[in-house]
């Protein structure tokens, strides 16, 4: 089977990357001590410096990178629309609101901007939960996404037109740029039960999301529940892109960019592009992540900053491409 | 036998009635013709039919239960579905959208095994796809699309097939292509509703026919009995000769300013 060698190189390539996230750094270490550390057996400096800093980093944008990639893969799927991504549903946004919210009141911690993230992310979901058992159009899904967007938008805008000095003005910044940077075990800790429920109900979706890619009154007839379907996908990609944005801030474009490149290799079949469009999503950020790192700035480059700089150009791309084929 | 009934079925939306107290029984190794003009109730009649409709009044019945209620996937086992035929999202192959046929049984995510697979090579060999087996769906021409998702309601092996006008936007060799399909499909067996705007092909290819208009079923009968110039006009408002040669039906419009003022 291709997938389980698109698969097995992926998981290869995330490993590898994972590892090639802990040799790079301000301080450089060898290989000899990165792997001494790794295994608990280094000098104590070299531990703190790879189980506190670099690897959580690598980890966190790894794990990221597998929220998106998989939102991204499973909203295509459904809306059977290669632009689609967590984005498009509002849920990234509705999420940084919630973590804004948290900012501008001064009520925050890692904790609480986290649950605030969460809150957020989970609030939009129910929204659209509700607008897809009623509606049977997903262009009517899309557009109160778009709507959801607007308005998280709105209300960020305001909370940084009232910002009241510029300290709580670069706090509020930093959470909309997106970055990965000093995050800790605990904040992947208290992300992963949440992207743990948000990939099993993409997993349990999958079958249906390929029969989708006939259309849905074909899905129908083929015996796709199709109401179940879509709950499960809008429930998933709140739950996955909530944690990620509780990690990392709103990173865009690696949800349209992953399973875009994938498609090609597993048939462009949705259902099969899920778990390879995860994986891949994870490398794209663990890379994107040492890039950020290597590029010498004044200030470090942000994730996101750099995630949209490459990104926004591709999603042209992609969409002038399909316009060009329909 | 699996048989489809439907029960004094009424719809209506907004007022309008889209369907009223229809009643149609299809059993074994029948093919049953809906014809009628754009807005007769067709499609809402299937759709009550396969359980995707829920009627305002009356029952749609697919062996003993009620279609509006059946689980998605014991139904989909008893009837397959044939919706009117649009390009896949997705360029995927042709031996995938067969495969998905199939998607009651599991299959889906890894290649198809066992009865499965049987079914999918049956079906893609009964519509002559071996050769197209692996090409890209957005490669195909509109015969060969349609051909491939005649082998994708057929690999379902269901004892009912529902078909929306699966002829639409082919040319006279495809038509008669999907009819001849669909006409082998039943006589194996199995039953078929089949949406057709060409009163020439249902005559040439349904055991029986349905006529519709207005939301309702106006007549219900084999071609010879039911193909009329009277009927013609009253349903289509279009004159039209209907003589036999060789046993066969042959219809011809006569035109010409006559048709009906609506």
């Amino acid at each position: 089977m291709t997938d389980a060698r698109l698969v097995v190189g992926l998981v290869v390539a995330a490993v590898g990357a994972v590892v090639a996230a802990c040799l790079i750094g301000s301080t450089p270490l060898p290989m000899g001590r990165v792997f001494a550390a790794l295994t608990g057996a280094g000098a104590p400096g070299d531990v703190i410096v790879i189980w506190e800093i670099r690897l959580p980093r690598a980890l966190a944008a790894f794990t990221v990178g597998v929220a998106l990639g998989a939102s991204g893969a499973a909203l295509q799927g459904l809306l059977r629309n290669p632009l689609a991504e967590p984005g498009v549903l509002g849920v990234s946004a509705c999420a940084a609101l919630g973590a804004t919210l948290v900012l501008f009141y001064g009520a925050a911690t890692g904790l609480t901007v986290a649950l605030a993230a969460m809150t957020g992310a989970l609030a939009a979901t129910a929204l659209l939960a509700i607008a897809a058992v009623r509606t049977s159009s997903v262009v009517t899904l899309i557009l109160i996404g778009v709507g959801l967007s607007s308005f998280a938008g709105a209300v960020m805008a305001l909370l940084l037109n009232l910002a009241p000095n510029p300290f709580s003005l670069a706090d509020l910044m930093n959470w909309t740029l997106g970055s990965v940077a000093n995050r800790s075990v605990n904040d992947l800790a208290l992300a992963a039960p949440f992207l743990a429920g948000g990939l099993l109900c993409f997993a349990v979706a999958a079958r249906s999301l390929s029969a989708l890619a006939l259309g849905e009154e074909t899905a129908f007839g083929l015996g796709v529940d199709l109401r179940r379907t879509r709950l499960l996908v809008v429930a998933g990609a709140g739950l996955a892109t909530g944690a990620a944005v509780s990690i990392a801030g709103a990173i865009g474009f690696v949800g349209i960019v992953a399973p875009h490149l994938v498609r090609p290799f597993v048939g462009h079949d949705p259902g099969r592009t899920l778990l390879p469009a995860s994986l891949l999503g994870g490398v794209i950020l663990v890379l994107g992540d040492i890039g950020v790192r290597l590029i010498p700035t004044p200030s470090e480059l942000r994730l996101g900053v750099m995630a949209a700089l490459i990104g926004a150009p591709i999603f042209v791309w992609i969409a002038a491409m399909r316009g060009r084929r329909s | 036998m699996t048989s489809l009934i439907l029960a004094n079925v009424s719809v209506g939306r907004k007022k309008a009635t889209l369907l009223r107290e229809a009643n149609l029984t299809l059993t074994a190794k029948e093919l049953v013709a809906v014809v009628g003009p754009n807005g007769a109730g067709k499609s809402t009649l299937m759709k009550c039919a396969l359980g995707a409709i829920r009627p305002d009044a009356g029952k749609a019945t697919i062996g003993d239960d009620d279609a509006a209620e059946m689980a998605p996937v014991k139904r989909a086992r008893l009837i397959s579905y044939l919706p009117q035929i649009r390009s896949a999202a997705w360029p995927i192959r042709v031996i995938d959208i067969v495969a998905l046929g199939r998607f009651a049984y599991g299959t889906g995510l890894k290649s198809p095994t066992g009865d499965d697979k049987q079914a999918i090579d049956a079906a893609i060999e009964a519509c002559g796809l071996r050769a197209l087996a692996d090409r890209p769906s957005d490669t195909l021409s509109g015969g060969e699309l349609a051909r491939t998702h005649c082998a994708r309601a057929f690999a379902a092996q269901a004892p009912l097939l529902l078909a929306d006008e699966p002829t639409a936007s082919l040319d006279p060799a495809g038509q008669v292509d999907v009819l001849s399909l669909i006409r082998d499909h039943v006589d194996a067996g199995r039953s078929a509703m089949v949406i057709l705007h060409d009163i020439a092909l249902a005559a040439t290819f349904a055991d029986r026919i349905v006529w519709m208009s207005g939301g309702e079923i106006i007549a219900d009968g084999t071609p010879h009995e039911t193909v009329t110039p009277e009927r013609i006009y009253d349903v289509f408002g279009v004159e039209a000769s209907v003589s036999r040669v060789d046993g066969k039906l042959a219809i011809a419009y006569t035109t010409p300013g006559g048709r009906r003022p609506l």
